[in-house]
């Protein structure tokens, strides 16, 4: 069944420090969502308190109008996967994921087996003394095979090299197919991933700052390719993100959509229109001169 | 059908400290067997209650118990906060579950232990009387007590000391060391142990009747069960 997550003026403070600031949002239905924020913008601190590991200094997070927070039937059903060291844990993998899968319901011990030979983890080696990228796929396969109708995943792919981060998100994509839940894939390096996301959502400085549809943000600007003298002509009192001269020719990035007249305009000017990217989105929207 | 997970956590924290218990009295054993080899030379055996604690009648096996699990039992305390609570809430484990968990495993381990010194007494009994060494041996029933109340204190104190460190400030850690310190002291006072240090007998701590030492230990079993929960009861879960 799916479940709807429902964060309510959400704020959290550490001592003196205010790390999220009445943070509020709606996540309903089986989707892959893509949890944005520069490093430092309150990301793992969201989800910790979505995975009930810091009670709110104000505000709830409630799924299925239950609140999380020591809420047995509802921590059951979340796993908080993050790119934490391992090196208090002991045993090999397979025992290690025995031992937690007892506090799992729907862990899947076959499809964890599967995981281990496509990521090639050693089975031969303890936990606490496997690679960083061992350690990071350890997590990945802990987190799919828990099988929890709320998926987390905070950065646990950094310590990934470039082929395991692919079988992961393959991996990802292929579960959620199988066994559609509600994952959450926090990151800050979004060009990898941004493809898997259905809704986005972008926090900055402990604020949430956005939260849609990936599509509609993706159709949100338009990047303008052409020669430079015609680019600036047609960009002109347009929302500017980014512009970019090579030679004669000028790569500009409008924040806005373009009317029907616009993009007549454009052809008419030879300039050649394209969508522009989360990535490029994300960097503008939490640029530190931003106004 | 959902699982218990006290029941869950309390087994698991019994099956490690368990296994960790099974090689400390090993270790206890040897080192029993060799520092008492060379002294048991016919040495008649009267065990009262506080003799046989401060090991005035003779030392057994059950001394040697005694005082080395106190420091096993605390070093086991002190492991049951961080890396454990994590663990465990990283799995959906409640704080409330994670307690009353720890609390199971406490007394599982401390019956068991028990158990198990008093076996290893009885196996000690049986090879003296085997050799022909003459022993009037009578241990009162009250002293098996005390080592359960004396493993469930200790770990607690343990686990009350690493919950300061984790929920508060360092100089909260030490606060706990202290109060620590202190119940230990009361411990050992209000049975009649003595303890070498001049600040224990500074304090004056009477040996009291066996019902008001039970009472006194089981008071402040329970005091800092309660303290414990209230530090690890809404607890933020570190990295």
């Amino acid at each position: 069944m799916p479940h709807k997550i429902k964060a309510d003026k959400v704020s959290l403070q550490f001592q003196n420090k205010q790390v999220l600031t009445n943070i509020s949002f709606e996540l309903e239905g089986e989707k892959i969502y893509g949890l944005l924020g520069r490093n430092g913008a309150g990301k793992t601190s969201l989800l910790s308190v979505l995975a009930a590991f810091v009670k709110p200094t104000s505000g709830s997070i409630a799924v299925d109008g239950e609140h999380v927070f020591e809420n047995a039937n509802v921590m059951e059903q979340i796993v908080f996967i993050r790119d934490v060291k391992m090196d208090d844990e002991n045993g090999k993998a397979k025992k290690y994921m025995k031992d937690l899968s007892i506090f799992r319901p729907n862990f899947d011990m076959d499809y964890a087996e599967r995981l281990i030979q496509r990521f090639k983890l050693p089975t031969d080696t303890e936990v606490s003394k496997l690679s960083r990228g061992m350690q990071s796929a350890l997590h990945a396969i802990i987190g799919l095979a828990s099988r929890c109708p709320i998926t987390i995943f905070d950065e646990a792919y950094l310590g990934m090299d470039a082929p395991a981060r692919e079988i992961f998100y393959e991996e990802v994509l292929n579960d959620f197919m199988e066994h559609p839940r509600t994952i959450i894939l926090s990151t800050h390096l979004i060009s990898e991933m941004e493809s898997m996301f259905e809704e986005v959502l972008i926090i900055d400085q402990g604020q949430m700052i956005m939260h849609e549809d990936a599509e509609t943000l993706r159709d949100s600007g338009v990047s303008v390719t052409g020669a430079v003298e015609q680019v600036d002509l047609f960009v002109n009192g347009k929302h500017i993100l980014k512009e970019q001269v090579l030679g004669g020719t000028k790569l500009a990035m409008i924040y806005g959509q373009l009317s029907e007249q616009e993009i007549e305009e454009a052809k008419a000017l030879k300039l050649t229109l394209g969508p522009i990217t989360l990535q490029e989105l994300f960097i503008h929207l939490t640029k530190e001169d931003k106004q | 059908m959902r699982k218990n997970k006290t029941t869950v956590v309390g087994l698991s924290m019994f099956q490690t400290i368990g296994s960790w218990m099974m090689w400390y009295t090993g270790i206890l054993v040897v080192l029993h067997i060799a520092s008492t080899a060379t002294s048991y030379t016919g040495i008649e055996l009267n065990l009262s209650q506080s003799a046989l604690i401060n090991g005035e009648a003779g030392w057994s096996i059950l001394n040697t118990a005694l005082t080395t699990s106190k420091g096993f039992f605390l070093v086991c305390g002190l492991l049951s906060m961080g890396a454990v609570i994590k663990y465990y809430v990283s799995n959906g484990v409640t704080r409330l579950d994670y307690f009353k968990g720890i609390i199971q495993s406490i007394f599982y381990l401390s019956l068991s232990f028990t158990a198990v010194a008093a076996l290893l007494f009885g196996l000690e009994v049986l090879i003296i009387n085997m050799m022909g060494i003459e022993t009037n041996i009578h241990v009162p029933l009250v002293f098996y007590l005390k080592i359960v109340l004396d493993v469930i204190l200790f770990y607690l104190v343990g686990w009350f000391i690493a919950a300061g460190f984790y929920r508060l400030h360092v100089w909260f850690g030490f606060v706990c060391i202290a109060i620590a310190v202190l119940l230990a002291f009361v411990q050992s006072g209000i049975w009649g142990e003595s303890v070498p240090i001049p600040l224990f007998k500074l304090m004056n701590i009477y040996e009291v009747s066996i019902w008001i030492a039970i009472l006194i230990s089981l008071l402040m079993i329970v005091g800092v069960s309660v303290v414990i929960r209230l530090l690890t009861k809404e607890v933020r879960i570190k990295d």
